[in-house]
């Protein structure tokens, strides 16, 4: 490889991008301008995209250990109390939101009531969305749940 | 004579130029976790008949 400022004609060269995580979460994407004396293309962007996770969520849980401590004090705790759309801000945004991996709340808007009520109460098999319902082990009353479903068939 | 001297030379003056170009110019790192520092390379090349020049390389 050729230096970085100056290849002679048929030479490579290569640009290092190192990029610091620190305090990102979530979609991230890191553009980069290399500026030369191509007369056709001085300035070529390059750009590197990732999505950042903190340490704890690299591991793969089952399901309902998000009803178990460490996971509960984000997941649970904050909820308690709560109903409707504070419920969903305290419980549910931090993995249903639009850079999620999970199903954001404009898009299970769209899909049907008893879907929506099944899915809070049971959970996903083969997922990480656990059954929220107390029958399976989960902290929502049916009154909590009804509240969650009224405001994601009509968040507006 | 002449014009058709200049007329021979002057497609070879025109490409005279420096070309660079990058295989990739873009990089997905996928899922990442921690607070750590990751890192990647872009590889490039000179595809012109002249010397090409990296003058600056800014991040945003």
């Amino acid at each position: 490889m050729a230096s970085l400022s100056h290849l002679k004609p048929g030479e490579k060269g290569r640009i290092r991008v190192e990029i610091d995580l620190a305090g990102k979460r979530g979609p991230v994407t890191k553009t980069v301008q290399v500026f030369s004396n191509d007369p056709k293309r001085p300035v070529v962007t390059l750009t590197a995209t990732m999505r950042v996770r903190d340490r704890m969520h690299m591991k793969t849980y089952r399901a309902t250990q998000i009803f178990e401590s460490p996971c509960s004090g984000c997941h649970v705790e904050q909820g308690r109390g709560k109903a409707g759309f504070d419920l969903f801000r305290a419980d549910c945004f931090m993995c249903h939101n639009a850079g999620a991996a999970a199903t954001n709340i404009s898009q299970m808007s769209g899909r049907p009531e008893a879907h929506i009520r099944r899915v809070i109460r049971d959970g996903v098999e083969g997922t990480s969305m656990p059954g929220w319902a107390r029958k399976n082990g989960g902290p929502l009353t049916d009154a909590e749940i009804e509240s969650l479903v009224a405001i994601i068939i009509r968040p507006n | 004579m002449l014009l058709l001297l200049i007329a021979c030379s002057a497609p070879s003056a025109a490409q005279a130029a420096p070309v660079i170009f990058f295989p990739e110019t873009g990089h997905n790192f996928g899922s990442v976790g921690g607070d750590e520092k990751i890192e990647c390379y872009f590889e490039f090349l000179n595809r012109g008949d002249q010397d090409l020049e990296v003058g600056r390389v800014s991040a945003s």
